[in-house]
């Protein structure tokens, strides 16, 4: 045997040798072969028109798509493990709140056309596998996130709340699944495990400017994750996963020196420095980023304007632009001088060019923070690009029972500069993509879509080029619209509407505030032939910046590169009243307590507690319960008075300071139990026999829920077993004569405390504490429980293990 | 004189007809049809237009028609009144052709139910006479019980508002009234045609087989056979040509192989219309399936939509069964009793059919009413008519008063739209209840005619 074993045992080693240096050898190839895990951190500021300033944060992680790897140095290992499990090749997460402002924030830069999004949660992502297990996959990636974000991602799982469109996003056809969260609320819990995913997190760098109050004080914040991974086989690109955050603020920066200023500098653009808009300075880089910049992007309307300024004061508009201290100009000035200055390759759609400031964050340390400011010396007024077309969205018609999504399109002014370069000789078209996803209780008519342009209604075929269709399925999908418009370029308006019932939703359909109306998703209306591209002019360091390759790359991307989000929610006021009258429901939920089930009468329980708690005002309990009330004789407010001064005394009585904590906690339940049996009490003791009746029904009502922890054993033999001996106890104690027990509470109490005490301290002992309430309420002290058998604690309600241990004590 | 009386009764007749026809176009020139298109006692989700417009569009952009929960209507009816929906004509209301249709269909189904109604009084007085009871029954008055269905039928409100609201009940009415019109004047492959087409485009009608078997098995309807027994008993005589003929199972059968061919023909259109969206099984699915697991809870005149709005989840199926096994329980009692008299089982079903059908509309209504002119002789004694009369007066006026508060108003709540639906269930009850013993209190009196005895006159 042992000479058997042993050339087995060198074979093995031989084996594993072998694999070890093949391991090495693919490890050395993976280092020397591909890049490293890469992160870039870049901030754009922009001011904007209406006093306002554009933040713009950028982060890019990239890591080598690592067949073995599963350690990342930088990279986020939740994001690549999410990568890996649900092939996912492109994703994109936004969380938003507020609404961009497209007239006076512009629509047609790169940064709205990105990062502009619906309000709530919008996540859209593609798969890399074959059509029949991505509805399965998308599902466990919802709960996923849901999980990694803090947010209610996982209401994206049913399949009534995301769709698949065909051809709205350019990404894959087919393999892609988008969902919206229109409700949803965006808080800095989303924030948190969001920048958790950042090396430096938020103390080292560029993040270390991002202060919750500020940020959350804005007019828009928008929250977006986007990822990206390319398999080894695509073309050009090195295999990896590319995952870019960014957070876009717009921010109102303070201005106390208009308040205190002259008439004439009020309209002076507010100054504002990073320190004043977010309370915080940048002390240096992080040190695990490549890269990490500022900038300053002053967009082509403001640049023409300084230049029409600087005309008028008499100077060469030419000379100052290309001079090297642009940035000290009469017009304003910056408190940090820039690294460098780029000016925008002026394209063949406009004269003007935008001018970006560089400024390199790596100079700066902690003793000499970075704080960029910009100061107006001289009021300015200029205009963001627009989108060629400006679009709303309408509810139209009143009532509940049907109405009109009107979806209107605007020319805007500006635009027609650049719809110049598009015209072609013999007709000039704008086209136009619009996407619009409605929940499944909008009911739309697709045969009913009008089309309306420059007021005139037009046969839908000769506008809609191309339209996709997939119709809403009750309960099962929402509908989905893809449609390609042709307007002529001399449009001044264009208007589609499209008519729909409203749905009845059956009453546990109803999302918990429904009078709040519900949210139809935003339309989705973009401008594929606008290319919202700038090339700035510079050399090859240029390309290094992850974040102004984004503005070149835009070009690629021709067909998805102006999306323009309208931000209008539907808001569908008091949409169905088919909520029956509260007693309807009430009379629902007591058949339901009458029969076996369990959650209704947690629920009722708790209801009775948020009852007491709250005292006078509400119902009493056995109005809930009964319908009929003996409440109505007794004086309520006395009572409840009454009632809740006991109910202090007696918990301080229960629980003195011997009792740790935590056993407080653990029979709170019992507590309210036993606050309940009180009430009760009381409430015969004043109301006379006459409700005597009423009470012990109330009481085998409440017995189902006196004992949460055994229920789950046998709730119905229990519940038998318990109701006697509480009622046993009520007529006993009942029959008392009032005054003398009022007498003589405080010094039984005494008493039985200490008697409890000691059974206390003997169920402690045995690791039993939560039952101690149920013997003191049978008044069983330790000289009782020495005498009783099993089928004596089986009556109190006490389960089969407890009361075997109990037993074993005692003996 | 009596000819005199008659040709100017038959006048009128012609002139009631045409004025209806011409209240039809009258109000079809009315804008936008008087929204009557989208009311929910006129279009449910089974005959409304609009969702008829939406199969067809969808089934014109080469999607399947049930692709989406708006259609559930026949794929026949797509191919037929589909163009339709869609035709315009300049200077014309929008849905000219298509309203035109259901006048032509109302006025075909008024003149069915005219010559069923005549050839049933013709029955009745034959059977009449056997018994020698002509002469009793004359003193009182005797309408002419076809002329007072079809004008029933074409003049009732619901019927014209069913027929202007473009909803498709005046087709399904007319297969209804095909069929019966074909039991009757003994057309077996017309009465099978009319049962398939009834069934397949609203499933109800398929319990009109039973009437329709008596019908063709025994004959129309007539006095209980024992009355004939007993008549000739008491004359002395047993004439078995005299007698009623009894069950004959020959034109039974041969109206099961018409049903047969018939429903395989339909079958075949339907799968060849659906051939490349999901075939037969998607149709049955949304048609049938729609009907019966009651998904639409949009509000109509029935009394279901509320009822599961409401229900728990866990009991909804338990409930589903409940309602439907409803209508299949109260089939054989009245096929029992009332098994002499088939058209008047008929019209009980039917009646039956349109309180518990899970998505009701007046149309279903106008035919119900509309065959109980048949037996406006026979039901004269009915008590509570007046009282049935107000009632439906009535809902139709309140009905539209509480949607109006409840859904465009937002004063009210479903409660008081349902306490009409509710109310109106309830007339339609009693009408069943009381039309039944009326007519039974009617073979009641007949007997004591026949046996003599003093007749007491309600027992």
């Amino acid at each position: 045997m042992s000479l058997l074993r042993r050339p087995l045992l060198v074979l093995i080693l031989v084996v594993t040798s072998q694999f070890l240096q093949l391991w090495i050898a693919f490890g050395s190839v993976n280092e020397e072969g591909q890049r490293q895990e890469e992160f870039y951190e870049e901030l754009l500021l922009k001011p904007l028109p209406d006093r306002k300033v554009l933040t713009h944060f950028h982060f890019q992680s990239s890591a080598p798509l690592t067949s073995n790897g599963r350690h990342h140095h930088l990279f986020p290992k939740a994001i690549s493990q999410l990568v890996q499990k649900f092939r996912v090749k492109e994703m994109e997460l936004s969380f938003t709140q507020g609404r961009w402002n497209y007239e006076s924030w512009g629509g047609f830069d790169s940064i709205p056309s990105s990062n502009a999004k619906p309000p709530g949660v919008e996540l859209w992502a593609v798969f890399d596998v074959p059509q029949y297990l991505i509805d399965s996959l998308w599902k466990n990636l919802t709960h996923t996130l849901s999980g990694l974000f803090c947010a209610s991602i996982n209401f994206l799982e049913s399949s009534t709340a995301y769709s698949a469109p065909e051809w709205s996003f350019p990404p894959a056809s087919g393999n892609l699944r988008y969902g919206t969260l229109p409700r949803e609320a965006v808080c800095t819990e989303n924030l948190t495990p969001w920048l958790k995913l950042l090396p430096c997190r938020d103390k080292a760098g560029i993040s270390m400017l991002l202060d919750r109050p500020s940020i959350y004080r804005g007019f828009y914040h928008s929250q977006r994750l986007h990822l990206t991974s390319t398999e080894s086989g695509s073309e050009g690109m090195d295999p990896g996963i590319v995952l870019e955050q960014t957070l876009t603020v717009v921010l109102q920066p303070n201005s106390q020196r208009a308040s205190l200023a002259r008439a004439s500098e009020k309209h002076i653009q507010p100054s504002w420095s990073l320190s004043s808009i977010f309370g915080k300075q940048v002390s240096g880089k992080c040190v695990l980023a490549e890269t990490s910049n500022v900038y300053l992007l002053l967009d082509r309307g403001l640049v023409a304007e300084l230049k029409q300024l600087h005309k008028e004061n008499g100077k060469s508009a030419e000379k100052v632009l290309t001079s090297e201290n642009f940035w000290t100009n009469p017009c304003f000035e910056l408190s940090a001088k820039p690294d460098r200055i780029f000016i925008e390759e002026s394209s063949l759609l406009s004269k003007n060019s935008s001018v970006l400031y560089k400024f390199e964050v790596e100079k700066y340390s902690e003793f000499e923070p970075f704080d960029l400011g910009l100061t107006w010396k001289i009021p300015v007024v200029w205009l963001c690009q627009q989108a060629p077309l400006h679009a709303s969205r309408f509810l139209m018609g009143s009532g509940n029972e049907r109405g009109a999504i009107a979806i209107s399109l605007k020319s805007t002014q500006s635009s027609e500069g650049f719809m110049g370069a598009n015209s072609d000789h013999e007709r000039c078209e704008l086209r136009v993509d619009v996407f619009q996803v409605v929940p499944w209780y909008v009911k739309v008519y697709f045969h009913s879509l009008q089309v309306f342009v420059d007021q005139q209604p037009k046969a839908v075929s000769d506008i809609i080029e191309k339209i996709h269709v997939s119709p809403s399925k009750d309960k099962v999908s929402p509908g989905v619209m893809e449609l390609v418009l042709k307007l002529p370029c001399s449009v001044s308006s264009a208007a589609l509407t499209i008519e729909f019932d409203k749905g009845f939703l059956r009453i546990d359909e109803y999302p918990p505030d429904a009078n709040q109306g519900f949210d139809i998703p935003s339309a989705i209306v973009s401008f594929p032939n606008y290319h919202a591209s700038m090339v700035f002019l510079g050399n090859d360091s240029l390309n290094k910046s992850p974040l102004l390759s984004k503005f070149k790359c835009l070009l690629c991307i021709l067909d998805h590169c102006l999306m323009h989000y309208e931000g209008v929610l539907l808001r569908r006021r008091d949409f169905l009243k088919t909520k029956p009258p509260r007693k309807l429901v009430g009379y629902f939920c007591c058949c339901q307590s009458c029969q076996r089930s369990l959650e209704v009468r947690v629920k009722v329980r708790i209801e009775m507690y948020a009852d007491q708690v709250e005292g006078a005002g509400k119902r009493s309990v056995k109005e809930r319960l009964n319908g009929n009330s003996f409440h109505n004789s007794i004086p309520r407010r006395q009572t409840t008075g009454k009632r809740q001064r006991q109910d202090e005394k007696w918990e301080h009585d229960l629980y003195h300071d011997d009792v740790p904590h935590v056993s407080y906690r653990t029979t709170d339940a019992r507590d309210l139990r036993l606050k309940l049996q009180r009430k009760s009490l009381q409430q015969v003791s004043q109301s006379g026999r006459g409700a005597l009746s009423g009470v012990r029904d109330l009481r085998e009502k409440l017995s189902g829920t006196m004992n949460p922890w055994p229920v789950n054993a046998d709730p119905p033999k229990l519940k038998s077993d318990l109701t006697k001996p509480t009622r046993r106890s009520v007529t006993v104690e009942t029959s008392e004569p009032e005054p003398k027990k009022a007498a003589t509470t405080e010094a039984k109490k005494k008493a039985q405390q200490k008697a409890d005490a000691s059974v206390e301290g003997f169920l402690q002992s045995l690791g039993l504490e939560k039952y101690a309430i149920t013997f003191q309420v049978e008044e069983v002290d330790m000289t009782a429980l020495v005498h009783m058998t099993d089928d004596d604690l089986k009556a109190l309600g006490i389960p089969m293990g407890p009361r075997k241990k109990i037993i074993l004590a005692l003996e | 004189m009596e000819k005199l009386k008659k040709k100017l009764g038959s006048f009128s007749f012609w002139n009631w007809v045409i004025a209806s026809i011409i209240f039809r176009l009258i109000l079809i020139y009315f804008p936008k049809n008087l929204n009557l298109s989208s009311r929910p006692e006129v279009s449910t989700p089974l005959t409304s237009f609009r969702r008829l417009a939406e199969g067809y569009w969808l089934k014109q952009s080469s999607m399947s028609p049930y692709a989406g929960s708006m259609y559930h209507g026949s794929p026949l009816l797509l191919s037929l009144l589909g163009p339709l929906t869609l035709k315009r004509i300049e200077g014309q209301p929008n849905h000219l052709l298509y309203s035109l249709v259901s006048v032509i269909a109302d006025v075909v189904s008024a003149m069915l139910i005219r010559s069923t109604g005549q050839s049933l009084q013709l029955a009745y007085f034959r059977s009449l006479e056997s018994l020698d009871l002509v002469k009793q029954i004359e003193g009182s008055e005797v309408h002419s019980s076809g002329d007072v269905a079809a004008l029933v039928y074409l003049c009732n409100p619901f019927t014209i508002v069913a027929c202007v609201g473009l909803s498709t009940s005046p087709i399904e009415n007319m297969a209804v009234i095909l069929c019966l019109y074909g039991a009757c004047s003994r057309l077996i492959p017309l009465a099978a045609f009319g049962w398939v087409i009834a069934t397949h485009l609203s499933l109800y009608p398929a319990i009109l087989i039973i009437p329709v078997i008596f019908l063709l098995g025994c004959g129309p309807d007539s006095p209980p056979r024992k009355l004939f027994l007993q008549r000739q008993q008491q004359k002395g005589v047993l004439n078995q040509a005299k007698l009623p003929p009894g069950f004959s199972w020959g034109p039974i059968i041969h109206f099961a192989f018409w049903a047969l061919v018939w429903s395989v023909y339909v079958l075949v259109l339907c799968g060849i219309s659906l051939k490349q969206f999901g075939g037969l099984w998607e149709m049955f699915k949304s048609t049938y399936g729609f009907i019966l697991t009651v998904e639409d809870l949009s509000p109509n005149i029935g009394v279901l939509w509320y009822f599961f709005a409401e229900v728990f989840e866990f009991f909804r199926n338990f409930f589903l069964i409940v309602f439907h096994v409803n209508i299949l329980f109260i089939i054989l009692p009245l096929a029992i009793r009332l098994h002499h008299r088939p058209c008047y089982l008929a019209f009980v079903y039917v009646a039956i059919c349109s309180m518990l059908k899970s998505y009701p509309s007046v149309g279903d209504s106008a035919l119900y009413l509309g065959l109980l002119g048949w037996f406006v002789n026979e039901l004269s004694d009915m008590q509570f008519s007046l009282f049935l009369f107000c009632g439906y007066v009535g809902v139709s006026l309140l009905s539209p008063v509480m949607h109006n508060l409840w859904i465009w108003r937002g004063t009210g709540n479903a409660n008081f739209y349902f306490a009409t639906a509710m109310v109106y269930a309830c007339l339609q009850i009693v009408l069943v209840v009381e039309g039944v013993s009326a007519m039974l209190n009617h073979d009641r009196k007949l007997r004591s005619l026949i046996t003599g005895k003093p007749q007491d006159s309600k027992s």
